[in-house]
């Protein structure tokens, strides 16, 4: 559902919407620029490379029905009662316990991933990178709290793919069965258009749909949080940074000067933690300076799991997805300040060959960034 | 290439805008309701704490997440593990693989560290499965089954604990004397003591993890032991001196496993 179009003149604004209806279809299928879809899928490739790439090597013991789960594990379990249903799914992985053909499921994945992130064929390798992720997080036993949220993004990002640019007329079959060209990372765009620029509404659907259901899972993880005891008295970073294992008495003899102090923090970013998750949907949509509690609480998200937290994933899931939250012309400003930076410029023409003042920087891409504004602000 | 003109909300026929918004409604119910349909507490009530069930409604509308949930795996409760941090204990395991004279030739660790930190942390994930206990009924009769009939049960008991007479009114056991998982007569549970054992799941998990590092080494078994440190309260900020049990751990082995 993509409407190629010349952004270089703003988009007209179009009438104000009202009512519930009007809000309704604005919301969902208000035509966008896919910059924001094409940039979440950027970073959404690169999260998925970081998070299976080291698991290279491992396919067998991890994933493998002859792996430390085995097959008859799976029979097993399968018969417990009490147990969710989401444990017993699909994947790709069972196809063979065979380690070659193993080996084979998981550089195939990982080839996909590589040609999503870099927008080739981006209707067919989008669909596989959402098979690879299923398949890599299908195994019960090695499945933690991050894999929902990489399930949630390779969906949405196959979905938006899947309908970018089926919309309209005058293209060709293979363009509607791959995906359209334009996709391509580095592709160069003709002389006075923009990367991405035709207006989709499969990809605000997509983004839309994302956004919703990541501000969903945020609210729902803090209500589950409000039924444990050590949110409600603020101790749980406590735990987190005091892992049974990891710490030692000199360690906790350290807190002993100024306990007080140590726990006024903990409880403090307890409960910080929980006014951002409730406050979530209030915020998230919001521009300017609430950009900054979107952005700020995602990155202190990623600092605390990276360095206190053993949540490897989380973290940076955290900031991919809350970037998932950047309207088109946020993600144009962005694209054009990051190109001031020296030299990055001059890498990205290179990468590119986008010719002078067509995409990065200058008066046309300003239009470019005020029509996507406009077109945003629509809603 | 020729440019279609540019598509407003309102080019989308009627009929699409119709079924697409009963599709996203469709959507969001279906992610909606497995976070609903979930237990929750535990609360306060006369037969102590205990989890509450799930709304009736939303349990009966289950159904309408099957798709999301088991095919397209985008319903999840988003009730994480790890939002419940004190109630974690971490594990770490120790194989022992033993050939075919029951010699151990390879003592193996997880989670591993020399592996790296993305492995081992999934390696902290598998273990963890191996942490949950769950008490073990204490007879509260004299019921002395039949000989033959006897029902049997699984339990950790203190290594070298004798069953076979009546229930000694032992202490509590040390949690430095390792425990073993052994099977006994229900009428033989020691009842001056709690009684646990690993919970299912962690014995399928155990086994599966047997197997495989048996195919994978060629030992004749793989014996698991169980490392287990539960979290360390607040409250030893507040003590003079760190006790010491807090950084106990406790041992227990699951036993000599072969494929």
């Amino acid at each position: 559902m993509n409407t190629p179009k010349s952004t270089l003149t703003p988009t007209k604004p179009a009438a104000p919407a009202s009512g519930i209806i009007a809000s309704w279809v604005n919301f969902w299928f208000a035509p966008v620029d896919p910059v924001g879809l094409h940039a979440l899928r950027v970073l959404a490739g690169l999260l998925f490379l970081f998070w299976l790439l080291p698991l290279a090597g491992q396919q067998q013991a991890l994933f493998g029905l002859d792996g430390l789960f085995d097959a008859k594990a799976y029979v097993e379990s399968s018969r417990l009662p009490d147990l969710p249903p989401h444990l017993f799914g699909w994947s790709a992985t069972y196809l063979s316990a065979n380690p070659v053909v193993l080996g084979v499921i998981f550089w195939v994945s990982i080839a996909a991933v590589v040609l999503f992130t870099l927008g080739v064929a981006t209707r067919f390798t989008g669909v596989l990178t959402w098979v690879a992720v299923v398949s890599y997080t299908a195994n019960p036993a090695i499945s933690y709290d991050a894999d929902p949220l990489l399930l949630m993004l390779a969906f949405y990002l196959m979905i938006g793919y899947l309908l970018l640019g089926q919309w309209g007329a005058g293209r060709s079959l293979l363009t509607r069965l791959l995906g359209p060209r334009e996709t391509w990372l580095f592709h160069r765009p003709a002389t006075g258009a923009a990367f991405g620029s035709g207006e989709s509404v499969g990809a605000n659907l997509a983004l839309r749909l994302f956004q919703v259901h990541f501000a969903i899972a945020m609210v729902a993880s803090g209500l589950h949080k409000l039924q444990v005891k050590e949110w409600w008295n603020g101790l749980a970073p406590w735990f987190y940074l005091n892992t049974p294992f990891g710490t030692t008495a000199e360690r906790v003899q350290a807190y002993r000067p100024s306990p007080e102090s140590y726990l006024t923090l903990f409880t403090l970013a307890a409960y910080l933690v929980l006014a951002w998750q409730f406050a979530f949907p209030a915020f998230a949509w919001r521009r300017g300076a609430w950009r900054a509690v979107l952005l700020g609480g995602a990155a202190v998200g990623w600092l605390a799991c990276a360095f206190w937290v053993s949540l490897p994933l989380f973290g940076p899931i955290l900031v991919v997805s809350c970037l998932g939250f950047l309207s088109a012309g946020e993600w144009r400003w962005l694209q054009s300040f990051v190109a001031e930076f020296p030299g990055v410029r001059s890498v990205l023409r290179r990468l590119s060959r986008v010719p002078d003042g067509s995409v990065l920087a200058g008066p046309k891409s300003g239009a470019v960034a005020r029509a996507a504004a406009v077109s945003v602000g629509q809603r | 290439m020729p440019r279609a003109p540019s598509l407003s909300p309102g080019a989308l026929p009627r009929w699409l805008l119709a079924a697409g918004s009963a599709a996203i409604v469709f959507h969001l119910a279906a992610i909606v309701i497995p976070i609903l349909d979930m237990p929750s507490g535990p609360w306060i009530t006369d037969q102590g704490l205990r989890p509450a069930d799930a709304p009736e409604f939303v349990h009966a509308a289950a159904g309408l997440s099957t798709l999301h949930g088991k095919y397209l795996r985008v319903a999840h409760g988003f009730h994480f593990v790890t939002n419940r941090p004190a109630d974690i204990p971490e594990i770490q395991l120790e194989v022992l693989l033993r050939n075919d004279k029951g010699e151990v030739f390879e003592t193996l660790r997880f989670p591993d560290p020399n592996a790296n930190p993305w492995v081992r942390h999934r390696q902290e994930v598998l273990v963890s499965a191996l942490a949950l206990d769950l008490p073990v009924a204490r007879p509260t009769s004299e019921v002395v089954p039949p000989p033959g009939q006897e029902s049997k049960v699984w339990i950790w008991a203190v290594r070298g604990e004798n069953f076979d007479n009546e229930p000694p009114p032992g202490p509590p056991p040390d949690r430095k004397v390792p425990l073993e998982f052994r099977e006994i007569q229900q009428h033989r549970v020691p009842r001056t003591r709690d009684v646990v054992r690993p919970a299912d799941w962690s014995q399928i998990v155990a086994r599966s993890c047997a197997r495989y590092l048996c195919r994978t080494y060629g030992a004749k078994s793989a014996e698991i032991i169980r490392h287990r440190r539960d979290p360390i309260p607040p409250a030893v900020l507040y003590a003079r001196e760190t006790p010491p049990q807090a950084f106990d751990e406790l041992i227990a082995s699951f036993g000599e496993m072969s494929q």
